[in-house]
């Protein structure tokens, strides 16, 4: 059987782990430890390797969610885990100081996956108001050359990483079986 | 159904309880025509639909949708005389406009069918009724032409609006903060798509913070909202079906009312000019779902036939390299996921 992956990934805090929980099968296996350098700041514990969940196909097969350790000394995990990958999930956190900064960075590090293959963006914490926007966001992306889903979500809410995976595959192939959409 | 003339009747509604031959009258002039009886206790009669009394609107109504589904289609010219004898039913409005008058209570019976066949679905009625013969509407005839109109037209944006409508209920925006507050109910909120504008006034006052005991959501999932229940699968008056249309960025699909094969329509439109019947054509699915669809990304801003200012269109992407996956696997993971649980 093929091994079949969705890659989660952004800066720390975003939500990736919270996500993967939100959707996967099972309860997702986590590498956290106690956060001692900056990342404290935002929170007590962080991955310090990768999370995984899983989600298992009608056909018997499985889809692997990689959820990657958002500080960047750990970028060099980006490309092994995205080979092989169906597209790629980014989450980015409205509250950070400079969120679209994250934002181009990380969509710079994908750049070439993204080309082709596909992503959708979720933007976590609007609710609470900083001051940016989904059209700053959207702006952003039009800026760096792309136009992928841009979506408002909530990490712990099912319903909205569901919308950003469906927003991954029709990205793919915009005919799949609409009898979901 | 009313028509002027009897041999155009489509069916015919009986009341049973009015005199003991009505049924057998009827039938005595018209022995084929489809049939609906009224009356308060259950009658068993052949060729006929029975409705207790006294009868609800919507059961009315679905009895009618389903007999007339089962007639065969009206020619062309049969679709113009229903769209002509709707416009002289029409009321003309102080402005020189023509509306049909709608009540909430045919509202209702009308969102009941929309709801059945999906938001998309064209509502295509028949004979004297409120016809959608053609693909295209008058948004200023509506609610929704109204708030855009005044949003569009305020001067001082750091002010609510306050929109009266009817049995005193409001709709109050707050356009700065993307933000309308209401005491509408959830039923009467899904009726604001069919009701006509006239009789709305609106206040523009300061901000006065919160109101109190009104439930909140955004001026983006309003708008959405009432333009797929306007539009009701048409497009809005002037929009050329044969030139093509712009999607500037994917909707933020997780805080919008769900949209009948809407991620799929973005996903194939967004930044690629297309026209809307072509798209219809490449997804195989009816033209009326993407009409109620770009009439609901143009009431956010997202779509227009007007080629973007150089900056704001996001560039096209290539589609042809992104089948790295089979078919086959991303519709299984479609299947596993399956639809979110609001939208079940």
């Amino acid at each position: 059987m093929g091994q079949h992956k969705i890659i989660f990934t952004g800066p720390v805090g975003a939500g990736k782990t919270t996500a993967i929980t939100a959707i996967s099968d099972t309860a997702p296996i986590s590498t956290e430890q106690v956060a001692t350098d900056e990342t404290q700041n935002k929170k007590a514990r962080t991955t310090v390797a990768m999370d995984y969940g899983s989600l298992r196909l009608d056909n018997g097969e499985v889809l692997h969610l990689y959820g990657t350790p958002g500080q960047t000394r750990f970028n060099f995990m980006w490309d092994l885990l995205l080979e092989g990958s169906i597209g790629v999930v980014i989450l980015l956190d409205d509250a950070n100081p400079d969120p679209l900064g994250d934002l181009r960075a990380f969509v710079g590090a994908f750049h070439e996956f993204i080309r082709g293959h596909a992503a959708a963006i979720g933007v976590t914490r609007l609710e609470l108001g900083k001051g940016l926007a989904l059209p700053d966001y959207r702006a952003a992306l039009n800026e760096l050359g792309l136009n992928t889903a841009v979506f408002e979500v909530d990490a712990r809410r099912h319903d909205d990483i569901i919308m950003l995976v469906q927003a991954l595959l029709y990205s793919l192939d915009p005919h799949l079986d609409g009898a979901v959409s | 159904m009313v028509t002027r003339n009897k041999e155009d009747a489509m069916l015919g509604i009986v009341d049973l309880d009015g005199s003991s031959d009505a049924w057998n009258n009827f039938r005595q002039q018209y022995p084929a025509l489809p049939a609906i009886a009224l009356s308060e206790s259950p009658h068993a009669i052949e060729n006929a639909l029975h409705v207790a009394k006294p009868a609800r609107l919507d059961a009315l109504w679905s009895a009618i949708v389903s007999l007339v589904k089962e007639l065969p289609a009206p020619d062309s010219h049969a679709e113009e005389a229903c769209a002509a004898e709707a416009n002289s039913a029409a009321h003309a409005s102080p402005d020189g406009k023509k509306t049909v008058p709608v009540t909430g209570a045919t509202a209702d019976a009308m969102n009941s069918r929309l709801e059945t066949a999906g938001a998309g679905a064209k509502t295509v009625l028949r004979a004297g009724s409120t016809g959608t013969a053609t693909p295209f509407y008058h948004p200023e005839e509506y609610l929704l032409g109204y708030i855009l109109s005044t949003l569009k037209n305020r001067a001082d944006h750091q002010r609510a609006i306050h929109i009266q409508c009817w049995k005193d209920r409001q709709l109050v925006l707050y356009p700065d903060k993307g933000r309308v507050f209401t005491d509408l109910t959830d039923s009467q909120l899904k009726n604001l798509g069919v009701i006509t504008s006239r009789g709305f006034r609106h206040e523009i006052k300061p901000w006065s913070g919160t109101p109190a005991g009104l439930q909140s959501r955004s001026i983006e999932h309003l708008l959405w909202d009432l333009a797929l229940r306007t539009a009701r699968g048409r497009v809005p008056a002037g929009t050329d079906l044969s030139r093509p249309t712009y999607l500037q960025y994917w909707p933020n699909f997780p805080r919008l009312p769900h949209t009948p094969h809407g991620m799929r329509i973005a996903a194939l439109w967004a930044g690629r000019p297309r026209t809307l019947d072509s798209i219809a054509t490449d997804l195989g699915i009816e033209p009326a779902h993407v009409y109620s669809f770009y009439s609901a990304a143009a009431a956010i801003g997202l779509a227009g036939q007007d080629e973007p200012r150089t900056g704001q269109a996001a560039p096209p992407e290539d589609v042809k390299k992104k089948r790295a996956s089979p078919r086959g696997l991303l519709a299984s993971i479609l299947r596993r996921i399956g639809k979110p649980e609001s939208r079940a």
